[in-house]
């Protein structure tokens, strides 16, 4: 593809007259073949006058569609059908009466003369069409300026209004990235042109114009004008045209950088905050179970006192299951960093999840103690493959966070059932809900149910049931919260079922 | 010991809580037990002698029962523990805390400091 400067840009116009346009001279060809069939038929009424005027109309109506050039060329074949058929001796070039002669060379004279006024008011009309579409093209582009704040779909639009008013066969803005805000690019073609490229006869066609996008004297992008024929010239009003939008683009393009910039810096500053919060929670969280730890252990320590074995037991179990409690929290905080980065991937294994069900209950069978939890498990449901201990943190987390939000000695639900192609587990509570309203950013990183001043204190990172979905989801599964009808709060996660093969498939 | 001494702990950490409780029975002091700002109010129907105060509470903070403590019943020595906040000197004066305890903490300290505030009581 060749490549020019501005100034030479070919165009391919806004309705401008093209001398080489095809359509034009076969306009004209066929216009005074047509009018010569129709006069030949009606020869014996018409006089060579009235033939004369009505070639005059033919050769009128090519200059108006199409230029002088194709007027003129229709003339002379007026000129010459005339000579042919109309004049003796007929069916000849040859002219026998001097005034036939005299009649044919006025006759050619005037059609031009007329070809050229015609011509030049055509475009002339076309010119201040031209201009008024410059105009309100720069008013279309400064209003997209000023409503479109985003930067990716600011040039998208741009691209697409430069390629429709030049007439591109595509336009193409990229951005550089000078201040780490990515490269950003539009692209706008036809829709005609999407195999240009596997195309050589098309692509050798093409012309690609690159007029720089600067900022100061520093090149921040490329403005890349894909035209479809480059024999064409750029006239005045096109390239002021350009030059207005480059000046515009550029203007948009800082002020777009600014906001995005700007936009990241906020990024930047709340991920900060999260993280500062995130910390305070992650210390607030541990220091309860480690005064737990502390005081009991102090409290076997002191010489002073004597215990007797239920208070030492107590202080030991104390000791063991808070010690369980940090490592829960270390490792909720591992798999969040895991989930965080991609890495979770589940060992998956096929297991029964009424298997897993009985596990966590088991393991979690003295803090459940308060509560009447009830388990249903539908019959017959198959082995499902999953990471046996990542589907028992998530089982774990769920029932945790019931712990957590529901009063003592309300009863929990656990379902397992087949829907379709995936099984469903589901862990219901009978507590006060989840307000409506967090329904949505329930599983986000670090959210918590807004504790109501009248239900206990919740403790805790909120990351629990992030963490359930980010491991349901590695599995190829999907989780969701609401609200019971009868009162309390509902989670459920599915996995899927893998199909078995059919036979006919397996050969 | 003549007089058995009255101590309300108010903690809303169930297990630190009977942690703290067991410690001060086998040292032969009454105790009551308060989860909640509420339940608290409610245990000073009977003045105590002394009161363990965490400031992290579900329905208020430690600072509203002092508050409270104050407006009802005077010279109750407040011995504050927390693990977040660290409280300032105007607050411990404003509420008449006596001592302050950062969690995790030793339980012989806790003791000590008891032992320290709870006889000024007695005495008077």
């Amino acid at each position: 593809m060749a490549m020019r400067d501005l100034a030479t840009l070919p165009f391919r116009s806004i309705a401008r007259p093209r001398w080489y346009d095809p359509l034009g001279y076969a306009a004209a060809l066929l216009g005074v073949a047509t009018a010569t069939g129709i006069m030949w038929l009606a020869r014996s009424i018409l006089s060579l006058g009235s033939i004369y005027l009505v070639y005059m109309v033919v050769v009128v109506a090519v200059a108006v569609g199409w230029g002088l050039a194709q007027s003129i060329v229709a003339s002379a074949t007026a000129v010459l059908a005339t000579n042919f058929f109309f004049i003796q001796p007929i069916f000849s070039f040859t002219v026998a009466a001097f005034q036939d002669a005299l009649a044919l060379a006025i006759f050619l004279a005037l059609a031009t003369l007329t070809s050229q006024l015609v011509a030049r008011l055509r475009r002339e009309a076309s010119d201040a069409r031209r201009g008024e579409l410059i105009e309100s093209t720069l008013y279309v582009l400064s209003e997209t300026i000023n409503r479109q704040h985003n930067l990716g779909a600011l040039l998208d639009e741009v691209a697409g209004q430069l390629r429709l008013v030049l007439g591109l066969s595509a336009c193409d803005i990229e951005l550089d990235d000078p201040g780490g805000l990515g490269v950003v690019s539009a692209h706008s073609a036809e829709a005609e042109d999407v195999g240009v490229e596997s195309d050589e006869g098309q692509e050798s066609a093409a012309t690609v114009v690159r007029v720089p996008l600067t900022r100061g004297d520093r090149a921040t992008g490329t403005l890349l004008l894909t035209l479809p024929d480059p024999k064409k010239r750029l006239g005045d009003e096109e390239s002021r045209l350009v030059n207005s939008f480059v000046e515009s683009l550029q203007t948009a393009i800082e002020r777009a950088r600014l906001q995005q910039a700007a936009v990241q810096t906020e990024v930047l500053r709340r991920t900060d905050e999260l993280r500062v919060a995130m910390l305070s929670a992650v210390a607030h969280d541990l220091r309860t179970p480690l005064t737990s730890i502390k005081t009991a252990a102090t409290s076997l320590l002191n010489p002073k006192m004597v215990w007797d074995d239920e208070d030492s037991q107590a202080f030991l179990h104390a000791i063991s299951g808070e010690t369980d409690h940090i490592n829960r929290i270390v490792s909720n905080l591992l798999d969040v960093s895991r989930i965080e980065e991609g890495r979770m991937r589940p060992e998956k294994k096929p297991h029964h999840i009424g298997a897993v069900i009985d596990n966590v209950l088991q393991r979690l069978q003295q803090r459940l103690s308060e509560h009447a939890v009830d388990t249903r498990i539908e019959p017959g449901l198959p082995e499902v493959p999953m990471d046996e201990v990542e589907i028992d943190e998530a089982l774990t987390n769920l029932l945790e966070n019931c712990l957590k939000y529901t009063p003592p000695s309300t009863p929990i639900h656990i379902s397992a059932r087949r829907r379709a192609n995936m099984l469903e587990v589901e862990v219901a509570d009978e507590g006060a809900g989840i307000p409506p309203a967090q329904l949505p950013q329930l599983f986000d990183r670090f959210y918590r149910v807004r504790a109501d001043r009248k239900t206990k204190g919740v403790h805790g990172l909120g990351l629990g049931l992030s963490i359930v979905k980010g491991i349901v989801e590695a599995h190829g599964g999907k989780v969701s919260a609401a609200n019971r009808p009868g009162g309390g709060a509902c989670f459920t996660f599915t996995l899927p079922i893998p199909q078995p093969v059919s036979s006919d498939l397996t050969t | 010991m003549a007089q058995q001494l009255f101590v309300l702990v108010v903690e809303d950490d169930d297990l630190l809580r009977s942690i703290i409780t067991r410690n001060l029975r086998a040292a032969k002091y009454m105790v009551f037990e308060a989860p909640t700002f509420r339940k608290a109010i409610d245990e000073m129907s009977v003045k105590p002698n002394l009161m363990i105060l965490d400031i992290n509470l579900p329905d208020a903070t430690g600072w509203d029962v002092a508050e409270w403590l104050e407006e009802h019943m005077t010279g109750v020595p407040i011995i504050v523990i927390s693990g977040a906040v660290k409280p300032t000197p105007a607050q411990m004066k404003k509420y008449q805390a006596n001592a302050f305890l950062p969690k995790p903490f030793d339980m012989e300290e806790l003791l000590a400091l008891i032992e320290q505030y709870a006889p000024t009581i007695t005495n008077s």
